[in-house]
């Protein structure tokens, strides 16, 4: 979600609240008796403070039931990005600016760690869904990657029997009854096209497409040479000169087929950073509200 | 050219894919579940071996770390909560401690765990910030009476009253006649020869009762009260009479007469060819003109009661009378055993040389003897005994600071908090505490 003018009241009611929290406390601290946890300062903040994490912490619960009426989604993320944003000072006033000992100490840690991937997560959504749009113009649905792959496998095959006869290639994915050699429709085609361009003139494709595309189009990885837009230029550069004039086109299509890859693997590397920070968030904010609620117990029987 | 027809663009979506979570999103779910569980796995462990030590808001102080593992030492479940609760009580500290009350005319006096805050790691509970005590010194009321200390008092030496030694008109109420000034004078005459006297020449920490201690100096921190034996009678002899050897005993009147009755009737009998010799002790009092002869004693008695009459009068004019204001005489001529016409008794003002200057605060001179004493004490320029020669509270403050509040602490000066000097408990009301626990309530 972008922070954008729409979030302007939450902003200032968190601002607000912020600033009435800091002035009410910076006298006490400055005081004789700084608030501690136990304080009754110290109380109110900690009970604030618990109640803006689990409001935040309810945002999971909203996502996974989405078709209760318990508000907008949209309001309730903007709930979870203010709220979380404040919940820190407020408990940090709360345990009187120390981090303690045992299980508060654990706790504190804890929400430091969630608190700062949040920030991370907030950041990122708000510059890497701009930066997909702009350098993966081919982007697909994360899920369809791998079925994608499939079908870029599938139609470099085919582009290549096409342009120089049947392939003899290895399965490239275990436990799938792919056939040993391409398609039967492909093979067909491809007996047209070399009944055109003589096969010799189609080796140096062959091989190219054998030993490195196909490679890189099965097990795409950003050590391939093919995998940076400059290496694969030159890659397919070197081979015009040598391959005959209607062979271009071919090479043309599977120049598009690795710019794809290419875009894919960017993908999945840019998805990872906006999302991956979630395996760490999420979890440590679950194990922070369990622990926090025994604290709550603990601190009110000792 | 790459072309797609309408039925590769349809192939290019697997309808299904939403029903397999990817990669991420299983972890993300395993570990939400995962952690959570660890977490509550991980307090039910400690929980199962009855341990609380996650809850320990942290380390116990020096005094009490001996029971740190045994929380329900002092968190007992209180039967009006029906057990949940335990949190510190008065009862459970007043167990093991007596804490007599502060003063009788407080206010509500505060719980023990109000001022004494456990888990803040190994400090000593009686080191409190001088917030705990401002909270009623501040704006100090009591419960009857007209408070009998300052009523405003929020730190040292902002606005600390001065020391009750030193407020104004405040006299030293010791009656002994003294010149510091003339004591510590370069080539006082001394036994034997000038000598210089240093201010531990007389002046020594008083030592603990109970000799040495395992560590650290065995002393209580005061100075040793000044004692004529000691500190005087090396300068200042008390000899009396020109043929005995002997000095008259630092005692009282009476006492000192009869010493010297016994000390003349023994010198008599060993010497009785003194008798008729011509007496010549008056020599030596002083006086404008001098005094015929008088004839020889008769006999061993009127020697020495002659004798007895003459000593006593060096002794109570001169020789006693050198430090000891005089208060008139106190007993008739008779009493101790005197013969007829004997001198009256003198009777001495109590010498009333306070021990202790700060009866309502402690000092330790201890951490202060690298500290030359008259840094501290005016004593060069001491001319009378009335003169109070203890440092003012500016004194104090040149090195002790209070260090109130959270941006007070830290401060560069010594320690200059409430508890340097007072204690919050009357311990002269204290008593014994009946033993409540064996010593494997602590294993």
């Amino acid at each position: 979600m972008l922070i954008d003018r729409s979030h302007k009241p939450w902003g200032i009611a968190t601002v607000a609240i912020l600033v009435v929290a800091v002035a009410i406390y910076v006298p006490s601290a400055l005081g004789s008796t700084p608030p501690s946890g136990g304080s009754l300062l110290g109380l109110v903040y900690g009970i604030a403070g618990f109640g803006a994490m689990a409001v935040v912490t309810l945002l999971a619960l909203r996502k996974k039931f989405p078709i209760w009426r318990i508000g907008r989604t949209k309001v309730w993320m903007r709930a979870h990005l203010w709220l979380g944003a404040l919940s820190l000072p407020l408990i940090l006033m709360h345990a009187g600016f120390l981090f303690g000992h045992g299980l508060t100490s654990i706790l504190m840690w804890l929400f430091v760690f969630v608190y700062l991937s949040g920030f991370f997560g907030a950041y990122l959504q708000h510059t890497m869904p701009r930066r997909i749009l702009r350098d993966v113009p081919m982007e697909t649905i994360y899920d369809q990657i791998g079925h994608v792959r499939k079908q870029l496998l599938d139609e470099g095959d085919t582009v290549v029997a096409n342009a120089s006869g049947a392939l003899q290639v290895s399965v490239s994915a275990p436990g799938q009854a792919r056939p040993a050699e391409a398609s039967a429709k492909a093979a067909a085609n491809a007996l047209a096209s070399v009944m055109r361009i003589g096969a010799d003139d189609t080796a140096p494709l062959r091989e190219f497409y054998t030993k490195e595309m196909r490679p890189f189009l099965e097990r795409p990885s950003r050590n391939h040479s093919l995998a940076t837009a400059t290496s694969a230029t030159a890659a397919f550069a070197r081979l015009r000169p040598i391959l005959p004039e209607p062979l271009h086109g071919a090479i043309a299509d599977l120049e598009s087929l690795c710019e794809e890859e290419r875009q894919l693997l960017r993908q999945e590397r840019m998805h990872g950073l906006l999302h991956g920070w979630l395996i760490v968030h999420v979890p440590l904010s679950f194990a922070l509200m369990a622990l926090a609620v025994v604290h709550i117990v603990m601190a009110l029987r000792f | 050219m790459r072309v797609r027809t309408a039925k590769q663009r349809a192939q290019r979506i697997d309808l299904n894919y939403f029903k397999h979570a990817h990669g991420m999103k299983k972890w993300r779910i395993l570990l939400s579940l995962a952690l959570p569980a660890a977490a509550i796995l991980w307090v039910s462990a400690f929980a199962a071996a009855g341990s609380r030590a996650p809850y320990s808001a942290g380390p116990v102080s020096s005094a009490h770390a001996f029971a740190e593992m045994r929380c329900q030492v002092c968190h007992t479940a209180a039967a009006a909560t029906a057990g949940f609760r335990a949190h510190t009580t008065d009862t459970a500290c007043l167990s093991c401690h007596d804490a007599p009350k502060h003063a009788a005319n407080q206010t509500p006096e505060p719980a023990c765990a109000t001022c004494h805050q456990e888990h803040r790691g190994r400090v000593q509970l009686a080191k409190l910030d001088d917030g705990l005590c401002v909270e009623c010194h501040g704006d100090l009321k009591t419960t009857q009476g007209a408070p009998k200390v300052a009523t405003a008092v929020h730190g040292f030496p902002s606005d600390h009253p001065e020391f009750a030694a030193l407020k104004s008109g405040a006299q030293d109420p010791g009656r002994l006649r003294f010149n510091h000034a003339v004591h510590i004078k370069d080539s006082l005459r001394g036994p034997n020869g000038p000598e210089k006297l240093e201010c531990s020449t007389c002046h020594k920490p008083q030592l603990a009762k109970g000799g040495v201690r395992a560590k650290g100096p065995a002393t209580t921190g005061l100075i040793e009260p000044i004692k004529f034996d000691q500190n005087c009678a090396r300068c200042h002899p008390l000899f009396f009479d020109e043929r005995i050897e002997q000095q008259a005993p630092h005692v009282t009147p009476d006492s000192v007469r009869a010493f010297v009755q016994q000390a003349l009737v023994g010198y008599i009998r060993e010497n009785p060819g003194d008798i008729n010799k011509p007496d010549s002790a008056f020599r030596r009092v002083p006086l404008n003109f001098p005094r015929p002869a008088e004839a020889p004693a008769r006999n061993a008695q009127e020697w020495v009661a002659r004798r007895a009459v003459a000593d006593e009068r060096i002794l109570w004019n001169k020789t006693c009378a050198e430090c000891h204001e005089r208060e008139g005489s106190a007993a008739a001529p008779a009493s101790a055993g005197a013969s007829a016409g004997a001198l009256p008794l003198p009777a001495y003002a109590k010498t009333n040389m306070p021990a202790r200057w700060m009866p309502k605060a402690g000092f330790d001179h201890t951490p202060h003897l690298m500290v030359r004493c008259q840094s501290c004490h005016a004593a060069e320029g001491s001319t009378r005994t009335s003169d109070v020669l203890m440092p003012n509270q500016a004194v104090c403050a040149t090195c002790h600071a209070s260090s109130t509040g959270a941006l007070g602490r830290g401060t560069a000066r010594a320690e200059g908090r409430c508890f340097e000097c007072h204690q919050y408990h009357d311990w002269t009301q204290s008593k014994p505490v009946t033993p409540s626990y064996s010593l494997t309530d602590f294993k």
